[in-house]
């Protein structure tokens, strides 16, 4: 850590000890963290769940189903978490599709077809994907291309890679060896949940409680800025890059790893199911800021929401439907508050200019 | 146009018996916390030019938005167009305005368009429908008339981010004057000469006298005195929103108009006496964009400002050292050898800057106070493995306690902050990582008087604890105020050093606003020297 490295030395202030002001401050901080603000997702989860528990009490509200929910959501999650990172640092990733694609179809490929022991198929795996976000990194970063762009290209890419190693067919025969990391059950939840509760720690920690952190959201927030302020913001997007990539690889190896097999086709279905809650997520507990529980929490409510529409016998398609409705949603809700927060600023410093 | 023509143009406006083709009176204009213009009444005569004269934040700019329809006046502020009833200044409806066409110092036009797209922003290609097909060629060739009119010639169909900045303005000029009942009409223009050298500025000149001989009164407003003189017959001079005076120039000796402009009373310079340790900064043939060849030392405990108008390389003097896009040139620190600079080179070797863009190169808007306080330097609360927000929090609140900042609340998002206070909070971010070198462009652009005056006690007390300063601002009153000693770049080059009793606001402005002719051998063209040949 580069930070441990830098001046210790706080500048000691000129006088003693600061008067902290009464009047200011964080008073508020327990109440407003239950706020409907602030968690919004949780209480509209909770009115799904009540709402769908009393119609269809014997489908819905059974333990089975929860468990359902958490275990074939853990890769979403994973994925969506991902995202946060670059997203974070205002890059937009738009190949975590295809790299999940990736995946999936590499290691299957490695280890249905090559007879490769788990352990180094995880491993090539994880650097082929992370390969990816280092060329992501460096079309945004080094050759200057919007992110947005870059993105779309590589995944146009890296699809075409999939297509080449998979020959656009399924791969089956996975040792079982492979197949356990993602099939073991562990307090009735496959291991991919905790799998993901784990990469969610990691990435909250490095966000929240880290320089590095504070340097993305920086960068996110004003490239300019960060950059005046001495922050390597193009190594920071970089890495940003490269940790999506590497944590869209994993996902995608424990998607094969669940389903037994390598499928060609799976990556694009998670692509705008990730933005959808990495949006939906940043109107949760941080407002107007991408975060990682707020995204693990968007997953879930979005996921409840589905698993209840499709017990009431919904068609498959309803998913898509929902997390393309939802993005729409999460989005508009952002600029929404933006403005009134925005506005409502702008009421307040006319009318003290008024009182002036 | 021949001098002996511009003579005749001039008594024929001398002789009008005709009334003001404008007149404005009783013309005030409030912004929250400031009064902008206050009181201003003038006239605009049919034919004339007239130059409009003033330091920045005199109200120049103000006056022009209020015309343009961009500000509403107070209420009370009438006007008069050619001796008619009066209206109310503030009523957009009325038809005198259709008879004013501005041109902005950016000119307004789209860089990636042509020529035709950038004449029809505006009036449009089609008359009529929206929906009738846009005959190209009609368009090229009614551009090359308009163009022609004015007498030049380019290639309408080319995108005008690749024209000359002259011929950029004189677009501009051919748009504005689409539709113009020349003898009825104004025209405005900001700074039209800001960004053109000297020939173009000799080209553009000659077109706005051939405008005048069509009977358009012209107003327009500059910085160079010379060019006032060379061109307009008259000044309307505003100081703190007041007017000042409406001399005519041919009977105004220059160093009076430069006392009216800046009020003649001149502050004394305090008597600073610092003690001034090693040198600092070298700075050896640096040049960028604008600035050509800038060369000086900057020392410990020393504050060195830079004064010069807009395109001179004031105002890119300390960005070329702290980002490192310099061109050409060195910059060594402590008497060491030269250094490869960009932003966090340039921290590592304890350089600060505080840039004059605050919104966007300044602040990160989606982050709160403490946030961006703390972005130079997080190592000190980093312990134990996690950002220790305690702490932070505590020693952000100390600096915004001591560079009095309020309310003094670090988790406010850093926007909801006045202008002022951003300021304050740039400083402390910078003072805090305890620099050698303090760089700060325009520190107090757009801030209130009380926050002025503890952003450049902020600066003296950096100094007097030693740390070297470098100042360039468009303000010389703040220069005067806070400096040891003061270059004046004119060109791209250090024309002028002023130190100790010459550092007075109107020695700044003397030197800035100077007259190259006087010095060099003048050319055929109404005395102007050119300076790139």
């Amino acid at each position: 850590m580069t930070n441990e490295t830098q001046t210790q030395t706080q500048t000691p202030a000129a006088e003693g000890p600061p008067s902290a002001p009464a009047t200011t401050g964080p008073k508020h901080s327990r109440l407003a963290a239950f706020s409907f603000r602030n968690i919004s997702a949780i209480y509209i989860g909770i009115v799904v769940v009540i709402g769908f528990s009393i119609a269809l009490p014997d489908t819905f509200a059974t333990d089975s189903t929860l468990r359902a929910v958490l275990n074939e959501q853990a890769i979403a999650a994973m994925l969506a978490i991902g995202l946060v990172i670059p997203l974070a640092a205002n890059g937009i990733d738009l190949s975590i599709g295809s790299t999940l694609g990736l995946g999936v179809i590499f290691v299957a490929w490695l280890i249905g077809l090559q007879d490769m022991a788990t352990v180094p198929a995880i491993i090539l795996t994880l650097a082929a994907c992370a390969t990816v976000g280092v060329v992501n990194g460096f079309l945004v970063t080094v050759a200057r291309i919007d992110s947005f762009i870059a993105t779309l290209a590589m995944s146009s890419v890296v699809g075409a890679m999939i297509v080449w190693i998979s020959n656009n067919q399924q791969i089956i025969g996975l040792s079982r060896g492979f197949t356990e990391i993602a099939s073991t059950e562990f307090l009735g939840v496959t291991l991919p949940f905790y799998y993901m509760l784990i990469v969610a720690t990691g990435a909250w920690y490095v966000l929240e409680h880290t320089p590095i952190g504070r340097y993305l959201y920086a960068t996110g927030g004003g490239i300019e800025a960060a950059r005046l302020a001495g922050l390597p913001t193009k190594r920071l997007l970089f890495g940003a890059f490269v940790a999506c990539s590497t944590i869209a690889g994993l996902a995608g190896l424990l998607a094969t790893a669940q389903v037994g097999a390598g499928s060609p086709e799976i990556g694009h279905t998670y692509l705008l199911a990730a933005f959808a809650a990495a949006f939906l997520g940043s109107t949760q507990l941080k407002r107007g800021r991408v975060n990682v529980w707020g995204t693990v929490i968007a997953v879930y409510v979005l996921a409840i929401g589905v698993k209840g529409l499709q017990l009431a016998g919904a068609p498959f398609w309803v998913s898509e439907l929902f997390n393309g409705l939802a993005l729409i949603v999460a989005v508009a809700a952002a600029v929404h508050e933006g403005r009134v927060s925005r506005t409502g600023r702008l009421k307040r410093r006319r009318k003290q200019a008024a009182a002036a | 146009m021949s001098n002996g023509e511009k003579r005749a143009a001039t008594e024929a406006s001398a002789t009008r018996q005709s009334p003001p083709l404008l007149r404005v009176s009783n013309l005030s204009k409030t912004f929250p916390g400031q009064r902008a213009l206050d009181g201003v009444d003038f006239e605009i005569y049919p034919g004339e030019i007239c130059a409009l004269l003033g330091q920045n934040g005199s109200g120049k700019s103000t006056v022009i938005k209020v015309l343009a329809g961009y500000h509403d006046p107070d209420p009370g502020a009438v006007v008069q167009f050619e001796g008619g009833p009066e209206h109310d200044l503030g009523d957009r409806s009325k038809e005198w305005r259709s008879h004013l066409r501005f041109i902005h110092q950016d000119l307004g036009l789209v860089d990636a368009l042509d020529s035709l797209d950038n004449l029809a922003i505006g009036p449009g290609f089609t008359e009529g429908s929206k929906f009738k097909r846009i005959r190209w060629r009609q368009q090229a060739a009614t551009a090359r008339e308009l163009l022609a009119e004015l007498g030049v010639e380019f290639d309408v169909r080319m995108p005008v981010g690749r024209l000359s900045a002259v011929e950029r303005t004189m677009l501009a000029v051919a748009r504005a004057l689409r539709g113009f009942a020349d003898r009825h009409g104004i025209l405005i223009l900001d700074e039209p000469t800001a960004s053109l050298s000297a020939p173009e500025v000799e080209r553009l000149f000659t077109v706005l006298r051939q405008l005048e001989s069509r009977g358009i009164a012209i107003l327009f407003v500059s910085h160079r005195l010379d060019e006032v003189y060379d061109l307009a017959e008259r000044a309307i001079i505003l100081r703190e929103g007041r007017l000042v005076a409406a001399p005519t120039l041919h009977s105004t000796a220059k160093p009076e108009l430069i006392d009216m402009i800046t009020g003649g009373s001149d502050r004394q310079p305090q008597a600073i006496s610092r003690q001034l340790g090693e040198t600092m900064l070298s700075v050896r043939n640096l040049a960028g964009r604008r600035a050509r060849d800038v060369s000086f030392d900057l020392r410990s405990g020393e504050v060195l400002g830079v004064a010069g108008l807009d395109g001179s390389g004031r105002d890119e003097l300390a960005g070329l050292i702290f980002r490192g896009d310099q061109i050409d040139g060195t910059v060594s620190v402590a008497g060491g050898d030269p250094v490869g600079l960009g932003p966090s080179q340039a921290k590592d070797h304890g350089i600060a800057y505080v840039p004059a863009d605050r919104a966007h190169s300044g602040i990160v808007q989606t982050m709160n106070c403490a946030e961006n306080l703390t972005l130079t330097d997080l190592g000190p609360f980093f312990k134990g493995a996690h950002l220790n927000r305690r702490l932070e929090r505590q020693h952000v609140l100390e600096w915004m306690q001591r560079v009095e900042v309020r309310p003094p609340d670090p988790a406010r998002m850093i926007t909801t902050f006045s202008g002022g206070n951003q300021q304050k909070l740039l400083l402390a971010k910078w003072l805090r990582t305890e620099p050698r070198i303090l760089m700060l462009e325009e520190p107090t652009q757009g801030i209130d008087i009380e926050a002025k005056q503890t952003v450049l006690e902020l600066v003296e007390r950096a100094a007097a604890e030693g740390v070297a300063v470098l100042l360039t601002s468009s303000e010389a009153e703040d220069l005067v105020a806070v400096c040891d000693r003061v270059l004046v770049l004119r060109d791209g080059v250090i024309s002028a050093e002023l130190r100790g009793s010459e550092t007075t606001v109107g020695e700044i402005i003397a030197q800035t606003l100077r007259d190259e002719s006087s010095k060099e051998p003048a050319n055929p063209n109404n005395g102007r020297t050119v300076l790139h040949p």
